[in-house]
């Protein structure tokens, strides 16, 4: 009887995780980069929908909206006093970790699911998985390092959570607003989008967008980076003209 | 104002960075240097990472030492023959600088070395110069004439092979000091983002003895070329000059460079070097302060590499 009973509630549980889907979109899949580019941000709007079968949450809806940036390898470095000299003396690596990162939610990381699921989905700045390969020679200081690595992302504003980022307009209609920040870094942005209640991810949404420099700043930043030597005496040309016209311009003999 | 920067890849305030570009250039006009040793660490302190403003200052100190070397050369106080063979010598130390630049940037020492390299060159430089010019005040005003250097051919470090004879200049010497000089001030220059001019110019005068009426030209001749090639190492090796950057600072530092070479007419020469002396020895002692101080957070993150951007 326990047993038909919890079968009954597994087979309930299985089919309520699937009994609610959600439609999102991004105000913009493309953020160019002017000369005048000073942060923006990027608003998600999302609904819930419900099948007519699935009974309301008790717990009601929460929303976690995990924002990452293109991923890059960093370093984390740290100083010490050599000879009354303060130097990098150590450091540690972290592979593949986002260059950004936002979480956008109605409640704080740690209410909307325990640490286990979060780092499992990454949501949450504690969940971040960040790898370091080489543990130098005092192993037993790699998790200084990654408190550090989160703690300066965050000072710089490239590591975000907002519990109160996520807005409920209508119980079944959301928005969030993913913020950019200026020194923002450029590529792909990965959003996904859980529907948590109770500690349960009942569903999943994923999308995308592009951070890009456009016009003049992607001209100057692809040749730079495509043509070296061409840029370069360009700049060198540069220099000579200003230089020239200044010597031209202010001649007092 | 605000401007965003494509190489450095982040906004800046445009008319900050010409205000800053205007007050250097109003000091390198009054002094006759580059400025850039002063230029490169106030870049470094709002933010502009230093591979980006060591390049692009380059390139300003380039601009601002052209409109120089112009009016030197309308005057015939440029010693072209001096100055190319200087230059076979830092064209091998700007590379080489640029090489060890990005070397140390990726062992994370690059800030250490640039600090050490301020700290000494601007303390010892800044020194010489505070005591010199103390002396000759208070020679001028106890009424005593000054030392003149005889003006006659000079020969130096005779002994070694090579002898050169550089008639502008009035020296007969051999080429080995001359180029390592060049070496050495090419070698400083693209690592520190410095034109070198507070360098060469007593390294002309006192090591090399060379008349004290081309001294300027020819170091700015010099300066116009190292930075010329720096830019284009930079560029090259890398990919960090940000010709937005650099043409606001050059717009701003030759405006201010006019201005200042005006109020510089109106000072005695030894009280200029007394203050010039003053201003590099502060910036030395600002960046020992740096180093020896415990910092506000003894971490710090560098991105090395992007995974998977195009």
């Amino acid at each position: 009887m326990t047993r038909l009973a919890a079968i009954l509630v597994l087979l309930l549980a299985t089919g309520a995780a699937r009994a609610e889907t959600m439609i999102t979109s991004l105000s913009t899949h493309r953020l160019q980069i002017t000369s005048n580019f000073v942060g923006s941000q990027i608003v998600l709007f999302g609904a819930i929908e419900r099948d007519a079968q699935t009974i309301s949450r008790a717990g009601g809806y929460d929303l976690a909206v995990v924002v990452r940036g293109p991923k890059a390898r960093v370093i984390t470095r740290q100083k010490s006093r050599v000879f009354g000299i303060w130097m990098n003396t150590d450091g540690r690596e972290f592979i593949d970790v986002p260059s950004f990162y936002a979480l956008l939610g109605n409640k704080a990381a740690s209410d909307l699911a325990d640490l286990d699921l979060r780092a499992r989905q990454q949501i949450g700045i504690d969940a971040i998985t960040a790898i370091t390969p080489r543990l130098g020679t005092n192993p037993g200081m790699t998790p200084a390092f990654r408190e550090a690595f989160l703690r300066i992302n965050r000072a710089k504003g490239l590591y975000v959570e907002n519990p109160t980022g996520v807005t409920f307009l209508t119980p079944n209609l959301f928005r969030a607003n993913i913020p950019i920040v200026p020194n923002t870094p450029v590529g792909t942005f990965d959003v996904d989008i859980f529907l948590i209640s109770g500690g349960v991810i009942l569903a999943r949404e994923s999308t995308n967008f592009e951070v890009a420099k456009t016009g003049f700043e992607a001209f100057v930043a692809n040749a730079a980076r495509d043509q070296g030597l061409f840029y370069g005496l360009a700049a060198a040309m540069l220099a000579l003209v200003t230089g020239w016209v200044a010597s031209v311009a202010f001649r007092r003999d | 104002m605000q401007l965003y920067l494509p190489i450095a890849e982040m906004p800046v305030n445009m008319l900050l960075i010409l205000g800053m570009g205007l007050a250097i250039g109003f000091i390198s006009g009054m002094f006759g240097v580059g400025g850039g040793f002063l230029l490169t660490p106030l870049l470094i302190f709002i933010g502009i990472p230093p591979a980006v403003a060591v390049a692009s200052v380059s390139g300003q100190i380039a601009a601002s030492s052209l409109s120089g070397t112009l009016s030197y050369w309308r005057k015939n106080a440029v010693d072209a023959k001096l100055v190319g063979v200087l230059l076979s010598g830092s064209m091998v130390g700007t590379a080489a600088g640029v090489m060890v630049f990005s070397l140390l940037r990726r062992e994370g020492q690059l800030d250490l070395f640039i600090a050490l390299s301020y700290v000494t060159l601007l303390g010892g430089i800044g020194l010489l110069m505070v005591i010199e010019s103390g002396r000759a005040i208070r020679r001028a005003r106890s009424g005593e004439p000054p030392k003149l250097l005889p003006a006659r051919d000079r020969r130096i470090a005779s002994s070694l092979p090579f002898v050169m004879h550089f008639p502008r200049s009035r020296i007969t010497v051999s080429a080995i000091p001359v180029v390592a000089i060049g070496l050495g001030i090419g070698f400083l220059g693209s690592m520190m983002g410095i034109g070198g001019g507070f360098l060469l110019v007593p390294a002309l005068i006192y090591l090399l003895r060379v008349s004290t009426t081309v001294v300027i030209g020819t170091s700015s001749l010099q300066t116009l070329a190292t930075m010329l090639m720096a830019v284009v190492f930079h560029a090259m090796t890398n990919a960090s000059v940000d010709v937005v950057l650099a043409l606001l600072l050059m717009i701003g530092g030759v405006i201010g460079a006019q201005f200042g070479a005006r109020t510089s007419l109106a000072m005695k020469g030894e009280e200029l070097r007394l203050l010039l002396g003053l201003v590099v020895l502060a910036v030395g002692i600002r960046f020992l302060i740096d180093l020896v101080v415990q910092p506000d957070d003894p971490f710090s993150n560098t991105v090395i590499e992007w995974v998977g951007r195009t």
